[in-house]
């Protein structure tokens, strides 16, 4: 059982050792990634990143729970965004990967002489920062450095007998951001490594998660329609979906929370607790929003009333709606305009809506003559964890996944 | 700290980084909660091991700067325990272009403030200077990663969004990223407002930092903070005059800077020399001091947007976009992204053209900029704009004694220069009356022009237009006006309720003024149906006092109050002494208008409802010779006879002494009426057991029967079933032959009369002659009409 320790609301870091909650979903994804890489998906501000920092934490300081002490995990957590190209990203491997020479004595001397025959850069300086990769004329060998270094990797990793879980977080934006900027090819490179050697390199030991807010699917789909894209990088790959914290991972939160200097009646407590879980849904980051209101507008007070009064705030006051502005921006970054439209008509139905509707229900409701379009958006929207659906009988139904998204968007956007 | 500290001066000259933080601190007015907050937060990094990301938000000059020198100044004891290290940014850091110039910043910021580090530092950015390029980027994570070791690191940084702004999405995933892999980096920013880059989904610090926005100073905070700054100025006579005359002239400035920070203090140096003479010299040195931070608004805009600004402020008035077009010579297109641009920097604002309301105006955000935008520029020099300040300044009560006193100098003056200097003075303040008269006559010109639109369409009886006219132009009203149209509205559409609670909201200094205490006790009146607690009542009574006492009386006020006081002596039994109280008041709105028939039906009704509670004939009396005067003065008012007959049946019920003139002259009156009118009287008392009036009316309804048979045949029928059901006395022999009279008169035309006659026949047997079985001699439908509705048994 956990003590609560004082913890401030806040929405950005949090160093690891006081990341709380997500127990359950580390035992799911150890469980998971003992056979198979993992692909984690979630909107932004779910707890993504998090998740996987603790995980890492857990594993490196061996506070893993008991059932894979004998799995002998170790990870190591890079976030990919904004790196530019794959030179950066070896670096970025190769630079972080330091730290792990002293458990595993990685012996980066192929890479090294590799690189070295190949450009006859003398000065190259593996896992220091004089490693050189960013010049034009090495482009065309970045695709071989990469698997050279992750085989590198691999090969010590297969000495150990453990498994070495290797999180790439952002990789699906940081593919984007290279498709904006006319950088596919490179992305198609590092897709196809991983496509090609993930399996050679599982079998060493290594595991992989990609991580992002934007499903690496997205990304799949947009090389497939504008260049013909074939690969299939994320078979075999199990599909992780981060779920809201229990009521238990939530009070356990707020406690914390109220250790850093939050006043609440004690007969009043649980009461209010149980508020916050009902009103945020279980959300990190409306939870930790309910706090920081709490601090900055109601002086640190918890009561009931306070806590309905942030509520309204998060829902009404336009100041707090950037954690709601994604579920419009995804559809305007990510898809084409009349798609766009079409999941917006969904939503304002569906955000009207108390209870599940089926799905030719919503077909009459809508201005949506082609029924196929209907039930591809419909997907894509669940797929992209707008929504939630249901089997009955054979008959789909679907409603908003958190009640929070479906209470800003009926009041803000239908 | 190597940066040096200075006195008050250096704040009266905004420079907030090099004041000493004593004098920040005791100038924290209205910013306390904002500075414990952020100090809270970095005593949660220290001592929790907590990070923390904050982004404060806040307009130019709302004390962000000195939000930030506070808190770095209440974080030296943490940095001198080697608990915490603080990166504490320059207020613009210029050329911040990517994320390695964000690390090289905070190596700068380490530098510029760790005096005992600094030697060790700048050998590092030396070696960093020796690196190859692509090795930069991990050697500065490197310096940084190593020099704060195990402790947090605390970024304090101005203007994040320009930061940010510049440094590009992609590096800003850098840093991100960089955040997260090194696990004790914590952000307390300021920024001016949120940029797409805090707020797009496809950025990476979207939703990432804890918000904080700043207020504006309250009116009292800004009092508060300009005392403060008098007490550090050790200025008594200004404390002094802040406590008393100066109240109001904060104000006014308080109006012009709407409770800015910096604005504030400029302002200060304006109030602490408004003695007498020469005002114009302080508000030219003012406006001067102003101009250089005002001329940072604009510097740096585009020159599209500067010339759309210098166009608007130099214009004066609120300006239409296609006239913008034309003046600036910018194209439409060019021209909303322009403006959109500029109200999104709250520089210009959007008005609703009230002519046209597809168009919209725009005109300066701040009257300060627009002034400060026009010196140099206005080819009367600052004359123009010093008439203006004036005028916004003081008041025109201020401005006529200012200008009295002004003369009085004159007079006294020897010096030619200075009598030059005062004849200035005084021409612009007659300049600035005659502008102030000029607005508030155009303000009443607005008004009265949506005055007159609501009162044709509230003529026509058009309510609900009305209410959204009043809504849409809510804000060409000033706001206490705009309640005075609305409860004015409530009452006309009879909508007491809302009428009551609207009331009730105002002030009684503001009701006093606007004369609207009788209004107020009208929509009590009005409501006394629905709400009838004794505390309603009581509050009632007040408020007729109170409208009396202001001076309110009317006949309608005195009609109003002598109702209600009658209904609550009524419902609350109270002694004689209050109807007698209410008769008063009737009294004094007959006074007020004596050929008001109302007022002589309204009390006729109250005093025969007291002289039947009473058992006493004193004030039916009366109240038929109220009745009297009323039908002399309209001998048409329908519900004067409808109340009039009734009473009259209600005098024999409870035997109030007869006078036969009474009756004669009800009938010589009611014989008057219009055959419709008297129809229409008819039916109601043929719902009511009044056998005296039927007797005594007989011979006038037998000559309307005939002669319109179908309008009346149901009145005899129900009249003489209502008086057999009257529980209230039993009929004797003669009424029932006077009874049977009529149905065997009239039941060849009218066949139910005949079921009457057995009715009648059946009720004498049954109550005179005591034989109870007679009902059964009635056919099973009638014996049960005659069981429930006669004999009023309960049915089975």
């Amino acid at each position: 059982m956990q003590t609560p320790f004082p913890l401030l609301p806040t929405i950005g870091t949090i160093p690891e050792n006081q990341i709380t909650g997500r127990e359950q979903d580390i035992v799911k994804l150890l469980r998971l990634l003992r056979s198979q890489s993992v692909s984690v998906e979630e909107m932004r501000r779910m707890g993504k990143s998090l998740l996987l920092l603790k995980l890492a934490y857990l594993c490196n300081s061996n506070l893993q729970p008991e059932e894979f002490k004998q799995d002998n995990f170790k990870a190591k957590y890079f976030s990919f965004q904004g790196k530019q190209n794959l030179g950066e990203v070896i670096n970025l491997l190769i630079n972080e990967l330091k730290d792990f020479k002293e458990w595993h004595q990685i012996d980066f001397s192929k890479t090294y002489n590799f690189i070295k025959d190949i450009f006859s850069v003398p000065e190259v300086e593996i896992g220091g920062a004089k490693f050189s990769l960013n010049l034009p004329e090495y482009k065309k060998s970045w695709k071989d450095i990469f698997f050279k270094t992750l085989e590198d990797i691999a090969d010590t990793q297969a000495k150990t007998n453990g498994k070495l879980i290797l999180i790439f977080d952002e990789l699906p934006i940081m593919l984007w951001e290279w498709y904006k900027e006319g950088k596919h090819e490179e992305a198609i490179e590092l897709l196809d490594i991983l496509r090609e050697r993930r399996q050679v390199l599982e079998k060493k030991g290594i595991r992989f998660i990609y991580c992002g807010s934007i499903g690496i699917k997205v990304v799949l789909n947009t090389f497939r329609k504008d260049f013909k894209y074939t690969g299939e990088p994320t078979n075999e790959m199990e599909e992780f979906s981060l779920k809201p914290f229990s009521e238990n991972e939530s009070d356990f939160l707020c406690e914390c929370f109220i250790l850093s200097g939050f006043n609440v009646a004690a007969d009043e407590k649980q009461l209010c607790l149980k508020k916050v879980y009902g009103l945020s849904n279980g959300l990190p980051f409306y939870i930790s929003t309910i706090f920081n209101l709490l601090q900055t507008e109601f002086d640190y007070n918890i009561t009931m009333n306070n806590i309905e009064a942030a509520y309204e705030l998060i829902i009404n006051d336009t100041k707090q709606h950037k954690a709601f502005k994604q579920l419009i921006d995804r559809l305007e970054i990510y898809y084409p305009k009349d798609k766009k439209d079409e999941m917006m008509q969904i939503l304002n139905i569906l955000s009207k809506e108390d209870h599940f509707i089926e799905e030719e229900l919503l077909y009459t409701k809508i201005d949506i003559d082609n029924n196929d379009s209907l039930k591809q958006s419909l997907y894509t929207l669940l797929s992209d964890h707008y929504l939630i659906r249901q089997v009955i009988e054979g008959k789909r139904y679907y409603k908003f996944k958190y009640q929070i998204f479906k209470e800003w968007w009926k009041v803000n956007i239908a | 700290m190597v940066e040096s500290q200075h006195s008050i001066n250096t704040i009266l000259s905004f420079g907030a980084k090099s004041v000493k933080p004593e004098i920040l601190e005791q100038l924290l007015v209205g910013r306390s909660p904002a500075a414990n907050y952020l100090f809270k937060s970095v005593e949660g990094i220290v001592k929790n091991g907590n990070n923390q990301q904050i982004l404060v938000i806040g307009q130019r000059g709302m004390g962000k700067t000195h939000l930030l020198r506070v808190l770095y100044h209440r974080c030296q004891s943490y940095i001198k325990n080697d608990q915490l290290v603080v990166a504490y940014f320059a207020e613009e850091e210029y050329g911040v272009a990517n994320y390695f110039d964000f690390l090289i910043r905070i190596l700068y910021a380490l530098i510029r403030w760790e005096d005992i580090d600094k030697n060790t530092l700048e050998s590092k950015l030396e070696e960093l200077q020796d690196t190859n390029i692509p090795g930069q980027v991990s050697f500065a994570e490197r310096i940084i990663e190593d020099y704060i070791a195990d402790k947090p690191l605390l970024i304090l940084a101005e203007n994040f969004g320009d930061i940010l702004n510049a440094i590009g999405t992609q590096e800003q995933g850098k840093l991100r990223a960089w955040m997260y892999q090194d696990k004790r980096i914590n952000i307390i920013a300021t920024s001016q407002s949120i940029s797409d880059d805090f707020d797009k989904e496809d950025r990476p610090f979207y939703g990432f930092f804890n918000l904080y926005y700043l207020k504006s100073l309250t009116y009292k905070d800004s009092l508060l903070f300009l005392t403060s700054l008098a007490e550090l100025d050790d200025r008594p006579d200004v404390v002094e005059h802040l406590k008393n005359k100066g109240k109001a002239q904060v104000k006014a400035i308080y109006e012009l800077v709407k409770g800015n920070h910096r604005l504030l203090v400029t302002f200060y140096e304006f109030l602490k020399s408004d003695t007498l003479a020469k005002l114009s010299n302080h508000f030219i040195k003012t406006i001067n001091d102003l101009k250089p931070y005002y001329e940072t608004y604009i510097r740096y805009l585009p020159p599209q947007q500067q010339k759309i600004i210098r166009y608007i402020a130099l214009s004066r008035k609120p300006q239409q976009g296609t006239i913008i077009s034309k003046n600036c010579f910018i194209d439409q297109k060019s021209l909303s992204k322009q403006l959109s641009e500029l109200v999104r920097k709250r520089l210009i604002e959007a008005i609703t053209d009230q002519t046209d309301k597809r168009n919209k105006l725009y005109d300066i955000n701040e009257p300060l900029l627009r002034i400060s935008i026009e010196v140099g520029e206005h080819k009367e020099g600052i004359t123009a704009l010093f008439i203006d300040f004036l005028a916004i300044y003081y008041d025109e009560n201020e401005l006529t004694d200012k200008k009295l006193k002004f003369s009085d100098l004159l007079e006294k003056c020897e010096s030619s220069i200075e009598k030059k200097e005062f004849q200035y003075e005084i021409q612009a303040i007659e300049k600035a009356l005659s502008l102030k008269r000029y607005e508030t006559l155009e303000n009443t010109f607005i008004s009265s022009e949506i005055l007159n639109i609501l009162f044709e369409v509230v003529k026509q009886k058009k309510y609900k237009e009305a209410f959204s006219i009043l809504e849409r132009e809510k804000h060409n009203i000033d706001k206490l006006n705009y309640s005075n149209i609305l409860f004015r509205l409530y009452m006309l559409n009879e909508q007491y309720l809302e009428a009551k609670n609207l009331f009730l909201k105002f002030s009684d200094e503001f009701v006093e003024k606007k004369r609207l205490f009788a209004l107020g006790a009208l929509s009590f009146s009005q409501l006394v149906k629905t709400e009838n607690s004794e505390s309603f009542y009581l509050k009632g009574i007040e408020i007729f006092e109170k409208a009396e006492k202001n001076g309110e009386g009317s006949e309608y006020l005195y009609l109003a109050w002598g109702n209600f006081l009658a209904q609550f002596a009524t419902i609350f039994r109270k002694d004689e002494d209050l109807f007698f109280e209410s008769f008063s008041k009737f009294e004094k709105a007959i006074e007020y208008n004596s050929m008001n028939e109302n007022i002589y039906i309204e009390l006729a009704q109250w005093q025969f409802g007291l002289s039947i509670r009473q058992k006493d004939s004193k004030f039916s009396i009366k109240a038929f010779e109220n009745f009297e005067a009323a039908s002399d003065i309209n001998p048409k008012n329908i519900r004067l006879f409808k109340l009039w007959g009734g009473a009259l049946g209600f005098s024999s019920d409870y035997n109030i002494k007869d006078d036969s003139n009474r009756l004669k002259n009800f009938k010589g009156k009611f014989k008057l009426l219009s055959f419709k009118d008297r129809v229409s009287i008819w039916k109601i008392f043929s719902n009511v057991p009044y056998l005296y009036l039927l007797n005594n009316t007989y011979s006038i309804l037998k000559i309307d029967i005939k002669h319109s048979f179908d309008e009346l045949q149901h009145v005899l029928v129900d009249w003489i079933n209502a008086i057999l059901s009257s529980q209230l006395d039993t009929l004797n022999k003669a009424d029932l032959t006077f009874l049977r009279k009529i149905a065997i008169e009239f039941k060849d035309k009218i066949p139910e009369l005949a079921i009457s006659e057995i009715y009648i026949d059946t009720y004498e047997d049954y109550k005179l002659n005591g034989n109870k079985n007679a009902i059964y001699e009635l056919p099973k439908e009638q014996r049960l009409f005659f069981e429930s509705k006669i004999l009023k048994q309960p049915e089975l």
